[in-house]
C-alpha cells in the first residue's frame, strides 16, 4: 500500500487549531448568480483544484510534538452538494449549510452546496480556516470563475497558487534592515486586556450556530462612502467608529470607558506579488484600535478612532508584531507545550471586527452569469467573543455576525444592527453637505 | 491646505540647517498638520482658513521648537540625576543588608558560621544585576559577545551561591553536583541566546550542548545510582550520534541550498547640506 504524503502543519495551522477554543474555525461565503451554474464544469474545477492544493484534502493529525496534515484520497461528491430547492426555503438551505463545521480529521477541508432555485443558482462555501484565510478566500473564489469561465470557452486551465504556506513570507517586502527588525518584534499585542463584551445570553449547549446578517443598502453606503471620501477617511474607519459608537450604547458601556477592539489586517501587504504569492494559507494579523470614552456622535469618535489608528497605519511592521514569539514557541517546544504556553500567553479579543472588503463582481461571474448579492464571513464565535465582519458587493455593504447562541441572542444582534443602522444614517444625516 | 501647509514649514525649517534629520521631523510635521485640520473638519469646522490657522497654532512656538531639536541633534544629551538616585539606592541597599547581617548574627538568630550568606548572596545579586543591565545596553548595539560573556559569569556567580546554601544549610549529599547543572545551564542559555541573535555559530553550538548536556547527565544520574552505567553510556553516545547525524543533513542541506542573491544594504543617505532638505516631500 502506497504511504500516505504528510504536509508540514504551517505556524498559522496551529494557531487556527488553538482557536478552536473560541471558535468553530470555519470560513463562509454565500455568493448569489442571475443564472444556473454548469455542474459538469464546476464539478471538473473543484477536483482540478483540490488535486492541485494538497492541503484541501488532507486530515490534520494533532501530534504531542509537531502536528501534521495527512493527504486522503476524496471524490468529487465528499466537497459538493447539489440541490433544487424552493425559493422560500433557499435562505433555510443556505443557513443549514453554512453553519456547519468541518471537523479536522475530515478527508477533505472544503465544502460547497449549489441551491438551485427558480433558474438561479446560489453558491455556497465554507473552509477550514486552518487551510486558509479570507484574503485567500477571496482569491480562491476568483480563481474558480476564472478556471471555470476557461473551461467553458474551451480552454480548461487550473490556474491556482501552489507554492510555500509558509508564515515569514510576511517579511518578503522589507529591506534587510527592517527584516531583522521584525523578526525580533517579540511583543504580545493580544495582551490589551479589555473585559467589555457584547451582551449575550449565558452559553446553553442547546445553542447553535448562526450567521445573522443586515445589509446597507447602495443610497446609504454611497453617501457614507462620500462623506468618508471628504474627510480623506476609509470605510474600515468609518465602519469602526459606527461600530465603536454602536457598541457603548448597546453594551451600556459607561461614556468615559476606554474600549479596545481589533481590526483585522491583511499582512499580504508586506509580501512581494501581494496575493498572487506563495500558496493558499493564512497571513491575518490585528491592529488595535482603542477609543478613550465615546463620542457625543460619530464625528467626534471618527476622531478617537483615527487617533488610535494612525498609530498602526503608520508603523511599518503594522500586523507583525508576535509572530516572532509565536514561532519561537513553537520552534523550541514540543506543540503539545507550546499549545499551552500560547493559550495562556495569549487573550483572545471579546470583540473584534474584520472588514473582508470588496467583492468583485466582475472576477467572480461564471461566464456571463451576473453576482447579483453575496457576503464573506469569518468563524462562528463561541460565546462571549463575537466579531463583525464587513463585505462589500455591487455598492451595497453586507454586516455580519456569526455566533453560537439562541433565539434571544439572535434578536440581541438584530437589535445591535438597527443601532449601526440608526447612528449611519445619524451621520449622514449630520455630514449630508457632503454627502451628494 | 497641504499646499498651505508645505509652505509655512518650507519658510520655517530655513531657521535650522538643511540635514536629512530635519527633512524628516519636516515631513513628520506636516503628517501632524493634516491629521490635525482632518479632526477638525470631522469635528464640524468649516472655514479652512480657521482651519489653517488653528493647526498651526497647535504646533505652539514653532520657531522655538525647530531650534530645540536642533541643538538636540548637535548637543550631547544632558547628564540627568539617574547616577545619583542609584548611588544613593546602592548605599540604602549595602546599610540594609549589613545591618540585617549584624542583627541576626549578633542576636543568634543566625550562627556566625553562615549569616556570612546575607551578605554573599545580595553582593552576587548586585553584581549579576549590573552584568545583566551592561549586557542588555551593549546588546543593543547588536554585539553580542560580552553579554555573553556577562551571561556565563552570572550563571556562575547564582550557581556557586545555590551551591554554598545546599551545603551550607540543607546539607544534601550531591550539592556539588550544582557545578555540573551549571555547565549545562550555561550551554542551554548560551545556544538559546544564539539562535536569537542568528549566530552562525549557534547550529554547531546546539550539538556541541546536546553532548556536553547527555555525558554530565550521564555523570550526574550514575553518581546518584538513578541510572546503572551500563546501559546508560548509551545516552551520551546517542546523543553524539544525532548531533553527528543532525550535522552531517545540515551539511548536505547547506551544500543543496542555492545561493541567494545578496541584497545590497540601503545607502545611507547623505547629511551634508543640501537644498533638497528644506524643499524635498
Amino acid at each position: 500500500m502506497k504511504k500516505k504524503q504528510k504536509i508540514k502543519a504551517e505556524l498559522w495551522d496551529k494557531m487556527q487549531y488553538l482557536f478552536r477554543n473560541y471558535y468553530d474555525r470555519m470560513v463562509h461565503a454565500v455568493l448569489y448568480y442571475d443564472g444556473l451554474i454548469d455542474i459538469p464544469t464546476l464539478k471538473t474545477i473543484l477536483v482540478g483544484t483540490t488535486e492541485k492544493v494538497p492541503v484541501l484534502h488532507s486530515s490534520f493529525h494533532d501530534s504531542a510534538i509537531d502536528p501534521y496534515w495527512v493527504v486522503e484520497p476524496y471524490v468529487v461528491d465528499d466537497i459538493l452538494t447539489i440541490k433544487e430547492v424552493d425559493k422560500d426555503a433557499l435562505e433555510e438551505e443556505i443557513e443549514s449549510f453554512i453553519t456547519q463545521c468541518i471537523p479536522v480529521e475530515s478527508h477533505v477541508q472544503f465544502k460547497m452546496a449549489i441551491f438551485n432555485s427558480e433558474g438561479k443558482s446560489t453558491l455556497c462555501m465554507i473552509v477550514n480556516h486552518m487551510c486558509f484565510d479570507g484574503g485567500d478566500f477571496k482569491y480562491f473564489l476568483k480563481r474558480l470563475a476564472r478556471n471555470y469561465n476557461s473551461a467553458i470557452s474551451g480552454t480548461p486551465v487550473i490556474d491556482i497558487k501552489t507554492g510555500t504556506r509558509s508564515y515569514d513570507q510576511v517579511y518578503t517586502k522589507l529591506d534587510d534592515e527592517d527584516k531583522e527588525v521584525a523578526k525580533n518584534l517579540y511583543k504580545n499585542i493580544s495582551q490589551v486586556k479589555d473585559e467589555h463584551y457584547f451582551p449575550l445570553t449565558p452559553d446553553h449547549p442547546s445553542d447553535k450556530s448562526m450567521i445573522n446578517r443586515s445589509k446597507v443598502d447602495r443610497e446609504t453606503f454611497d453617501k457614507f462612502r462620500r462623506i468618508g471620501k471628504h474627510y480623506g477617511v476609509t470605510v474600515n474607519d468609518l465602519m469602526l467608529a459606527v461600530y465603536m459608537h454602536s457598541l457603548y450604547e448597546f453594551g451600556g458601556y459607561p461614556e468615559t470607558d476606554t474600549v479596545t477592539i481589533p481590526c483585522m489586517v491583511d499582512l499580504r501587504r508586506h509580501i512581494e506579488g501581494g496575493e498572487e504569492a506563495g500558496g493558499l494559507t493564512n497571513h491575518t494579523g490585528f491592529m488595535q484600535c482603542s477609543v478613550e470614552g465615546v463620542g457625543a456622535n460619530v464625528n467626534e469618535t471618527l476622531v478617537k478612532v483615527l487617533q488610535s489608528v494612525r498609530k498602526s497605519k503608520q508603523d511599518k511592521y503594522m500586523g507583525l508584531y508576535s509572530l516572532p514569539l509565536l514561532k519561537l514557541a513553537y520552534t523550541i517546544l514540543p506543540y503539545a507545550i507550546s499549545e499551552i504556553a500560547i493559550k495562556i500567553g495569549y487573550l483572545n479579543p471579546l470583540i473584534g471586527m474584520s472588514n473582508i472588503g470588496v467583492l468583485d463582481p466582475v472576477a467572480l461571474s461564471l461566464n456571463g452569469l451576473n453576482l447579483v448579492d453575496g457576503f464573506m464571513t469569518g468563524a462562528v464565535k463561541y460565546k462571549p467573543y463575537m466579531q463583525l465582519a464587513l463585505t462589500s458587493l455591487n455598492g451595497e455593504l453586507t454586516m455580519t455576525i456569526a455566533i453560537r447562541g439562541n433565539d434571544e441572542d439572535k434578536k440581541a444582534v438584530e437589535r445591535f444592527f438597527e443601532i449601526i443602522h440608526r447612528n449611519i444614517a445619524d451621520f449622514i444625516e449630520h455630514n449630508k453637505q457632503y454627502a451628494e | 491646505m497641504t499646499e498651505r501647509f508645505k509652505k509655512y514649514l518650507e519658510q520655517e525649517f530655513r531657521a535650522i540647517p538643511p540635514t536629512k534629520g530635519a527633512m524628516d521631523y519636516r515631513k513628520a510635521t506636516l503628517v501632524r498638520l493634516e491629521e490635525y485640520a482632518q479632526d477638525a473638519r470631522i469635528k464640524g469646522m468649516t472655514d479652512e482658513d480657521a482651519i489653517y490657522n488653528l493647526a498651526i497654532d497647535s504646533l505652539g512656538d514653532f520657531r522655538s521648537t525647530l531650534i530645540a531639536f536642533n541643538a538636540e541633534l548637535t548637543d550631547r544629551p544632558k547628564r540627568n540625576n539617574r547616577r545619583l538616585f542609584t548611588a544613593i539606592a546602592t548605599a540604602v541597599t549595602v546599610l540594609i543588608v549589613l545591618g540585617l547581617y549584624l542583627v541576626t548574627s549578633l542576636l543568634h538568630l543566625v550562627p556566625w558560621s553562615t549569616s556570612w550568606l546575607i551578605l554573599v548572596g545580595p553582593l552576587f545579586a548586585a553584581i549579576i544585576s549590573l552584568l545583566t543591565l551592561n549586557g542588555i545596553s551593549i546588546a543593543k548595539r547588536k554585539s553580542y559577545v560580552v553579554p555573553r560573556v556577562f551571561l556565563v559569569i552570572s550563571i556562575v556567580l547564582a550557581s556557586t551561591f545555590v551551591f554554598l546554601v545546599l551545603l551550607m544549610l540543607t546539607r544534601l549529599p550531591y550539592a556539588w553536583f550544582t557545578f555540573l547543572a551549571m555547565v549545562i545551564v550555561i550551554f542551554l542559555s548560551d545556544t538559546l541566546i544564539g539562535f536569537l541573535t542568528k549566530s552562525k555559530l549557534a547550529f554547531l553550538e546546539s550539538q556541541a550542548t546536546l553532548i556536553i548536556t547527555s555525558a554530565l547527565l550521564y555523570v550526574m544520574l550514575g553518581i546518584a545510582h538513578v541510572m546503572p552505567w551500563h546501559p546508560g553510556w548509551l545516552l551520551p553516545a546517542l546523543a553524539a550520534i544525532a548531533a553527528v547525524a543532525a550535522l552531517i543533513v545540515m551539511l548536505i542541506h547547506r551544500s543543496n541550498k542555492k545561493k541567494a542573491p545578496k541584497v545590497k544594504k540601503s545607502e545611507l543617505k547623505p547629511t551634508t547640506v543640501d537644498e533638497k532638505f528644506y524643499t524635498e516631500w
